[in-house]
């Protein structure tokens, strides 16, 4: 098993990712977890990790959780612009789709795309947590 | 002795021969003046059924006497007594007891001194020729009383209309006082050119015409006549009168009046329907009736549309239809669809096309076919009913997502309450926080359930091929967590020779819902063996059956009409949603599938769906 550095949480409800960080931390405490309440604002954090205005200092995620159903921009239109950004360190960000959906559809989009690890129903628990990471 | 007076008759009489030849073929009896028969021949013999000798010398009873009172019998005998022969026809009685008829002449012979010696009298039998002559008399008079009952006036006109001759009075008038006047001053002025025509055209063509008038009886009501004129010809085939026959038809023509008059109502409601479309076509496919509806909905009126080809108002790609080839189409939709009436579209006057409703019906007349087309207008129909798909699918959306949606807070609650749980709390708060838990669960399980109703309805023609033993297996593994899981034996059967392909998202719910019942209502305390769910697949050429059965607590009979229904529960023992089996039979409906359950209480049940085979090798 790869070491996890960061974590990066992309939920629109407050209280989810208040669930979720407190899972991770229940994981692991000393993890560092960036919180999102919209995936533009994530999708602009990550851009910093570009070959032109890359930044050192901070670290870039290792795991993402992604909420699906969310305004502005859901979890797909997420993806899709994650997949047009260009890294400058190859390490592989895991992108987990993370939401309360048990609709077949959602699940069967989710397993198909390629940038998507893994489909998981909310609520995230410890023991959900231990079988993917 | 019949010698004798054979020898003493015979020489009276001129000529011997002529007597023999009378003799074959008449009947002859001599009588003397006191009247007794002094000769009778054979055949006098034969008709009165008595021998020579009896009759010789005995008195004649044919002709009576002359102290008879009867005057026919008075006048014969003072006519053969005064010298004179008389003639004519007698009756009698033969000795068989038939009426005979005899053409008698009786001629008075007398002697030198001028005193009448003998009568001879020659019979012709006349029984057949007058019976004959009766009954044809009797068929004259029944005819002439058979005529004269039917209240018809046969009278004979010469060209100018001069009645020559009249089978009865008019009227007041006797036949007399009508025979050499006008025709025409018994008929209404109004109709002399119609009856000089009709008369000259019998005159000049020497063909039979007819003409009808109407005049007015006395009692002012109307009296139809209807008049046949024939031609009567002379010798040089030329026509020398007319006869006309008039009958009266006043009945007749009511009866056709109230006929026209039921006609012109029926085809005045049938004109004015404007509700529904009525066209008739006759056996080519022109357009011959049509109605108010018809011209509301085609925009054509009457005019403009009768002779038209019923094909002129129907979109089909080939304008020159004809109706055997409408006929066709129309049998064919309705094989396809099982319905008695069909929807075409339909195409107005201004090119605009609408939906109708569509039926035809034939009928025969005089050896033509004729077509009746009924349409309803489903432009209104057409409209509610996309209004009414709008809108399920609006309810069925807002069904799908709230279900969704409700998921959200409901997941969040859950996930709290897992850290509620690793929290320090005392058994009052962990109590609590179980039931909370539970009834968080049931939301889930509500919800759940919702959104799976809503889903059956979304792309159910998305038909994949099945992997069943995935399925199951991915199914067994949702339950994991499930109470009594681990208790319950799960005997998995599947024979899948065949490919089967349906839609795999409402399959998949059947199965869930299956095996979660058989999970649910396992019974943990079975006397005997260990609780089990026991799942067989066996696909076929046309489609699969499943068969999901357990021991569990079964349903009691009176139940079980009732468990497909929805929001039904039989008790609140095992916490449900009562949408289960709802699910299930709605899945299998629209799978065009079907279901069969058997249950026993405290022995178990027996679910067996049999699905088609959607796509056909």
């Amino acid at each position: 098993m790869k070491k996890i550095e960061s974590i990066m949480l992309i939920d629109d409800n407050k209280i989810d990712l208040f669930i979720n960080r407190k899972i991770i931390e229940k994981y692991n405490s000393d993890l560092p977890v960036n919180i999102f309440p919209n995936a533009n604002l994530a999708l602009n954090h990550l851009k910093r990790f570009e070959i032109n205005n890359s930044d050192p200092s901070i670290k870039k995620p290792d795991v993402i959780f992604l909420d699906i159903n969310m305004p502005e921009m859901d979890g797909f239109q997420f993806l899709d612009e994650f997949d047009k950004l260009t890294f400058i360190e190859k390490k592989p960000i895991e992108i987990y789709m993370l939401s309360s959906s048990a609709s077949h559809n959602d699940i069967e989009k989710a397993k198909n795309n390629t940038k998507c690890k893994d489909y998981i129903v909310k609520p995230l628990t410890l023991k959900k947590l231990n079988t993917i990471i | 002795m019949m010698e004798t007076i054979r020898k003493n008759s015979i020489p009276y009489l001129p000529d011997l021969k002529l007597l023999d030849l009378l003799n074959d073929h008449v009947i002859i009896s001599i009588i003397d003046p006191l009247g007794r028969f002094v000769y009778v021949n054979e055949n006098y013999c034969k008709l009165s059924g008595y021998s020579y000798n009896k009759l010789i010398g005995e008195a004649q009873t044919l002709l009576e006497t002359h102290l008879h009172t009867d005057p026919f019998y008075k006048n014969l005998w003072k006519t053969i007594m005064s010298g004179y022969t008389w003639k004519g026809v007698l009756k009698s009685e033969s000795s068989k007891g038939n009426v005979l008829c005899l053409d008698t002449t009786i001629i008075p012979v007398k002697d030198n001194g001028g005193k009448i010696e003998k009568y001879i009298a020659i019979y012709v039998d006349v029984t057949k020729s007058q019976e004959e002559y009766h009954s044809s008399k009797e068929k004259e008079q029944k005819l002439k009383a058979f005529t004269e009952g039917i209240p018809n006036i046969i009278l004979s006109i010469n060209k100018f209309g001069k009645i020559l001759n009249i089978n009865q009075g008019l009227g007041d008038l006797k036949k007399n006082e009508v025979i050499g006047s006008d025709l025409y001053t018994y008929i209404n002025p109004n109709y002399h050119k119609k009856v000089r025509k009709a008369i000259s055209y019998v005159f000049v063509n020497a063909k039979p015409s007819q003409y009808e008038t109407v005049s007015f009886n006395p009692n002012d009501t109307e009296i139809h006549f209807v008049s046949q004129v024939g031609p009567v010809f002379n010798k040089q085939g030329q026509v020398a009168s007319a006869i006309i026959s008039a009958q009266d038809i006043t009945e007749l023509v009511n009866v056709k009046k109230e006929l026209g008059l039921n006609e012109s109502k029926y085809r005045t409601l049938f004109q004015s329907i404007d509700i529904g479309i009525i066209i008739v076509v006759d056996d080519i496919g022109n357009i011959t009736e049509w109605n108010m509806g018809a011209q509301k909905s085609f925009g054509y009126t009457a005019n403009e549309i009768i002779g038209n080809p019923l094909a002129k108002l129907i979109s089909i790609n080939n304008k020159h239809l004809n109706i055997k080839e409408i006929v066709r189409i129309v049998k064919k939709i309705k094989k396809t669809t099982h319905n008695d009436t069909v929807e075409i579209i339909g195409i107005n006057k201004y090119g605009k096309e609408f939906p109708v409703q569509f039926a035809l019906s034939k009928w025969r007349k005089k050896k033509r076919t004729y077509y009746c087309a009924m349409m309803l207008d489903n432009t209104n129909r057409k409209e509610l009913e996309t209004k009414l798909i709008d809108k399920t699918k609006d309810l069925e959306m807002f069904l799908y997502r709230s279900s969704h949606d409700l998921k959200a807070p409901l997941a969040s609650a859950e996930g709290l309450i897992d850290l509620i749980k690793d929290e320090d709390i005392n058994d009052t708060v962990v109590n609590l926080t179980n039931m909370l838990n539970s009834t968080i669960e049931r939301g889930v399980a509500i919800v759940d359930n919702l959104a799976q109703v809503s889903v059956i309805s979304e792309k159910h023609d998305e038909v994949y091929l099945i992997d069943f033993k995935q399925l199951i297996s991915d199914n067994l593994k949702s339950f994991q967590g499930f109470k009594n899981f681990q208790k319950i034996d799960f005997k998995i059967d599947i024979i899948n020779s065949e490919g089967i392909y349906s839609n795999i998202m409402l399959v998949n719910s059947l199965l869930h819902n299956l095996i979660q019942n058989g999970i649910k209502y396992s019974n943990m305390s079975l006397k005997k063996g260990k609780p089990f769910v026991k799942i067989d697949v066996k696909s076929t050429k046309e489609g699969v059956i499943i068969k999901v059965s357990d021991n569990g607590h079964g349903i009691a009979n009176e139940h079980l009409d009732k468990i497909f229904d929805m929001y039904f529960r039989v008790n609140n023992v095992v916490s449900g949603t009562g949408l289960g089996l709802y699910i299930v039979k709605h899945i299998v409906d629209e799978l065009n599938g079907n279901i069969n359950v058997e249950s026993q209480l405290n022995r178990g049940t027996c679910f067996e769906i049999e699905l088609p085979n959607l796509i056909n090798n």
